[in-house]
């Protein structure tokens, strides 16, 4: 993805923290860049466990800087009483304040202007600027209003973060707002001739402040108001793409049922894969898959089935157990594939007690299927393990006792 | 003013500049040197030498020659950088109490960060001579893509070399300012720094005398020394394919292998093929065999390649995330002795699409940098500013292996960052925070800076307490970690637990161990002096004694004899007391011949 600037507000991880929480139908702020504001929404971090180690705390906390201790309190007395105005002034309200006004920019500053400012700003209230000098008071102040001022460049300065933040805060004023806040200075009152262009009369200037105040006050107002109900601003480009992904779903989820009827197992399980992964909450799309896969398990491993029963009449021994192979690992649940598979290994192989083992597994999955028993009794009988062979005639005859041949075998082998 | 050292500490050489009248100067050593090779040794004698003089020895001392303790810097024992430099350096690394390094020379072991101490104190030296006066304020630069547990270790290096670290910086950033400062200019700027241990690439805006640093990226552990181990693994493995023998297993043969690498390195810049020839390498049967090996530039960049790919890629990917084009950069230089071989111009110069600035050192030129920063934060007149930034992740530890990012890399520095926590069991007492830093923002890779414990937080249901923790990052690139009840407002107490980092009762010790060796120089120093002196002083009364000898008494004559006697058995057994009382007399006997003299 190409950015024109490093500073995003979206960190590649919000997305993925935001999905996890989409489980459970809410979302948690893991990061918030407005950060001057403790967030509504704890990040709850599980991994906080209960360990107190006493050997750990007694140790001192290292402190190598060799700077003064400044203790915050103190005037700033290697401040000049401009600086101290000046930062005063930067700091009052700060909290309250847009980023164009921390960047003492218009709304309609271009690019360059941003960066001009922020350049211009970074020089008076860097930190390095006051290096190693005793700021008293004003060394938090200093330290909020840097980071004010350069968390402004990183929104106002990449084109895409300050659409958004334009969207924010002046969402339905749109572009009228520079002009009506121009309109209101400008404009005397009605009844009151302005006299000449630089002369306002007193009485003029303070009315068009207070009204000047007043509307700055109300905009603040819906603006917070706003802010408040407003989820965060990449939370709103993550409600975007949910909405996209659950819109691919349910168009997966259509197409999935369209190939079914066609017959085409295969690809509708595909289908629902991919409108379950869109989307996890959709239930119906989880459903689908399920009985997707199965039916297309199903019917996958009847056809291996017959193609090996077509290879067997072929006599080629080899393609028939691949086949029959791929059908057991395609439907584990079925006996009939492991009883064929055995009896191929048994009769075309050397690897008897492999092909016991399938037979076996036949009868485990099917224990009253007597032809399966009778087979896995003769595999016995002719392995050298008669007492198995016997227990397994026996069985049959418990469920069938008509069943001659297993009574001739029986009496075969006693 | 107070005068303040730019000091670049390189994994091979170093270098020291400090700022005069009308830019910074680089400082050259003793011997007329503008870098120093970061190269300590413990001679028989017991005696440390530091530098060119440390380097000399380094094929019979091998044992006790420390050189590119950069690579074990911040890192714990058990890493895998770290082992693979135990592999093939024939000092001893081995592992501290608490997991650091530790490097055995001249019979003891030090810390890391003393052996850097050693080569600083070497640079801080060398800036004194210059100056003709103590120096304390310096300025140190590190690779950009150091981490905060690299970054304060070469901070306390600094504690230990008796400077104040007034501030760390980026060795990329450091050398944007110096190319600034000389060509001034404006536009998107790309630095490729390619050094002897590591390797950083950075793309900088710069304009209206602030260098704001976009984007950084590198490798700690890819630089000059991985393209000579290439060359050494070439000659050894021919070697051994002719002869049978692995010369690597030799320290000595390896030692010599090593330089005859690196000279072969250098030399392939500006030649097509060198002959690399090392008689005596070792004996098979007990006769002597050699080695001689043809290396061709071809060769050589066949050998490296993958090396320089690397830098390339590392180079784009910083591209990327400053999202900038190839076109949109100004100027692209070059920094770091490595940069001079071919294949790397030529990869860099064809991946930015345009011709490299020239006309920089690029072994001073971050020195150079240091220096000026150095004077911008004392002066502030100047009209300067560094907007530097992050490398790296730094998040905590969080359920499954994964690390939430806290500060994402890339971020101006200095920065803060709030975050709220609070408790998973009911009355928990204690909040364990794992701070980790990286790329991969995974706890399998990424680096673990320390453990923070938030005690006494009052009994509460669990999800109750509120407790705000900041974390933050200094200009040094250092990361802070504070925490605060929100509820009572208290601030809570936490505790570092930072990995391989030293404790201030072993950074006093080491300071300690530092006086001490100076008292000792410094007495070796002024009973070599005397000596001197009663030396030419016997020689001087000698020589006037001839024609002295008409003029004078029997008996000054005598006492002449007995005195000058005296001084040859002080000047055998150099007792200190017995040469200063020696001094004295025949600085009498030489002032009664020198008036006898005139007569």
């Amino acid at each position: 993805m190409s950015r024109r600037h490093p500073r995003v507000l979206r960190h590649p991880d919000s997305a993925a923290s935001a999905t996890v929480g989409s489980d459970s139908g809410e979302f948690i702020a893991t990061d918030d860049d407005f950060d001057f504001e403790v967030d509504d929404d704890l990040a709850e971090d599980d991994d906080f466990e209960f360990e107190l180690d006493d050997d750990d705390v007694d140790e001192p906390d290292v402190d190598f800087s060799a700077e003064p201790a400044d203790d915050g309190s103190g005037d700033g007395e290697d401040l000049t009483p401009d600086q101290r105005a000046a930062i005063d002034t930067a700091c009052d309200g700060i909290d309250t304040k847009t980023f164009y006004e921390v960047l003492l920019l218009p709304k309609t500053a271009d690019a360059k202007a941003v960066k001009r400012s922020y350049y211009r700003l970074s020089k008076e209230y860097h930190p390095d600027k006051f290096y190693r000098k005793n700021l008293g008071r004003y060394k938090t102040q200093l330290e909020l209003l840097f980071n004010k001022i350069t968390e402004a460049y990183r929104v106002l300065g990449d084109y895409e973060t300050r659409e958004e933040y334009d969207r924010m805060i002046f969402p339905d004023i749109g572009t009228d707002t520079a002009e009506e806040l121009d309109a209101i200075t400008v404009d005397a009152a009605p009844g009151e001739a302005s006299v000449s262009v630089d002369f306002v009369p007193d009485a003029l200037r303070k009315k068009q402040a207070a009204a000047l105040e007043k509307k700055k006050a109300e905009l603040a107002r819906k603006a917070k108001r706003r802010k408040k109900a407003q989820k965060p601003v990449f939370m709103q480009k993550l409600q975007k793409q949910l909405a996209a992904r659950i819109a691919k779903s349910r168009k997966h989820m259509e197409a999935g049922k369209k190939k079914q009827e066609d017959g085409d197992t295969q690809a509708a399980v595909t289908h629902f894969q991919m409108a379950m992964s869109l989307d996890p909450r959709n239930q119906k799309a989880k459903a689908a898959f399920k009985r997707a896969s199965a039916q297309h398990r199903n019917s996958r491993a009847e056809t291996l089935y017959r193609e090996a029963q077509d290879a067997k009449l072929a006599e080629d021994f080899k393609a028939a157990a691949a086949k029959l192979q791929e059908a057991v690992e395609c439907k584990p649940t079925k006996g009939k594939y492991y009883n064929e598979f055995g009896k191929l290994i048994i009769e075309h192989t050397l690897q008897h007690r492999v092909g016991l083992e399938q037979l076996r597994k036949a009868v485990e999955l099917e224990s009253r299927n007597v032809p399966y028993i009778m087979d896995l009794a003769a595999a016995y009988a002719d392995l050298g393990m008669p007492s198995n062979a016997v227990r397994a005639y026996e069985r049959v005859l418990q469920m069938d006792k008509k069943n001659s041949a297993a009574t001739k075998a029986l009496k075969k082998l006693k | 003013m107070e005068k303040v050292i730019g000091i670049d500490l390189g994994t091979t050489n170093s270098c020291v500049a400090v700022y005069e009248n009308k830019g910074a100067v680089v400082i050259p050593n003793r011997g007329g040197y503008q870098t120093t090779p970061s190269i300590v040794a413990f001679a028989e004698n017991g005696k440390r030498l530091v530098g060119h003089i440390a380097k000399r020895q380094a094929i019979t001392n091998a044992d006790n020659t420390i050189f590119g303790v950069k690579r074990l810097v911040g890192r714990r024992f058990a890493s895998p950088e770290v082992q693979k430099t135990r592999d093939v350096v024939p000092y001893q690394v081995e592992e501290g109490t608490n997991g650091e390094c530790l490097v055995h020379g001249g019979g003891r072991a030090y810390t890391v960060q003393e052996m850097s101490a050693f080569v600083l104190m070497e640079m801080k030296k060398i800036a004194e001579d210059y100056l003709g006066s103590a120096v304390e304020k310096a300025v140190i630069t590190v690779p950009a893509y150091f981490n905060d547990a690299q970054r304060t270790a070469t901070k306390q290096a600094g504690q230990v070399a008796g400077l104040d670290v007034i501030r760390i910086i980026n060795e990329p950033t450091a050398a944007a300012i110096a190319y600034g400062q000389e060509k001034g200019g404006v536009g998107n700027l790309a630095v490729f720094d390619l050094g002897g241990g590591t390797f950083d690439v950075s793309i900088l805006a710069v304009a209206d005398g602030v260098f704001e640093v976009v984007s950084t990226s590198g490798d700690t552990f890819l630089g000059g020394v991985d393209f000579d181990s290439r060359i050494i693994d070439y000659l050894a493995e021919s070697f051994e394919a002719q002869h049978g023998i692995n010369l690597r297993e030799d320290k000595v043969a390896l030692q010599r292998l090593r330089e005859a690498a690196e000279n072969a390195k250098c030399e392939l810049s500006f030649k097509r093929a060198v002959e690399v020839t090392l008689p005596f390498i070792a004996t098979k049967e007990g006769q002597p065999i050699h080695l001689q090996q043809t290396l061709s530039r071809a060769r050589f960049e066949e050998l490296v390649g993958d090396l320089v790919e690397r830098c390339v890629e590392i180079s784009r990917l910083t591209l990327e995330n400053a999202g900038l084009r190839t076109d949109e950069i100004a100027e692209v230089i070059l920094v770091g002795g490595q940069t001079r071989t071919p294949l790397v111009q030529e990869r860099v110069e064809g991946f930015f699409g345009k011709s490299l600035s020239k006309g920089i050192n690029p072994d001073e030129v971050v020195a150079l940098g240091a220096a000026i920063q150095g004077q911008a934060l004392v002066d502030q007149g100047m009209e300067m500013l560094l907007l530097d930034v992050t490398p790296m992740n730094l998040g905590i530890a969080t359920v499954g292996g994964a690390v939430t990012t806290m500060i994402a890399k890339n971020t101006t520095i200095p920065t803060q960052k709030r975050h709220a926590f609070t408790t998973v069991h009911e009355n928990q007492a204690t909040v364990k925070i794992k701070v980790m830093q990286g790329e991969a923002q995974s706890q399998a890779t990424d680096a673990t800076l320390g453990e923070f414990l938030l005690s006494g937080i009052r009994p509460a249901p669990a999800g109750v307490p509120d407790i705000e923790v900041t974390f933050g990052i200094d200009a040094d690139g250092i990361v802070s970690v504070k925490a605060r009840d929100v509820d009572t407002g208290k601030e809570q107490s936490i505790v570092v637990a930072m990995s391989g980092g030293l404790s201030d009762a072993e950074l006093n010790r080491m300071i300690d161990d530092r006086d001490a060796f100076q008292v000792q120089e410094k007495q070796e120093q002024e009973g070599q002096e005397l000596l001197y002196r009663v030396e030419t002083l016997h020689q001087k009364v000698l020589d006037l004694l001839p024609s002295a000898e008409a003029v004078i008494t029997g008996e000054q004559l005598h006492q002449i004899m007995d005195v000058l006697s005296e001084a040859k058995g002080a000047m055998s057994s150099r007792n200190q007391d017995e040469l200063a009382a020696c001094e004295q007399r025949l600085e009498e006997a030489h002032s009664s011949l020198r008036a006898v003299e005139n007569v």
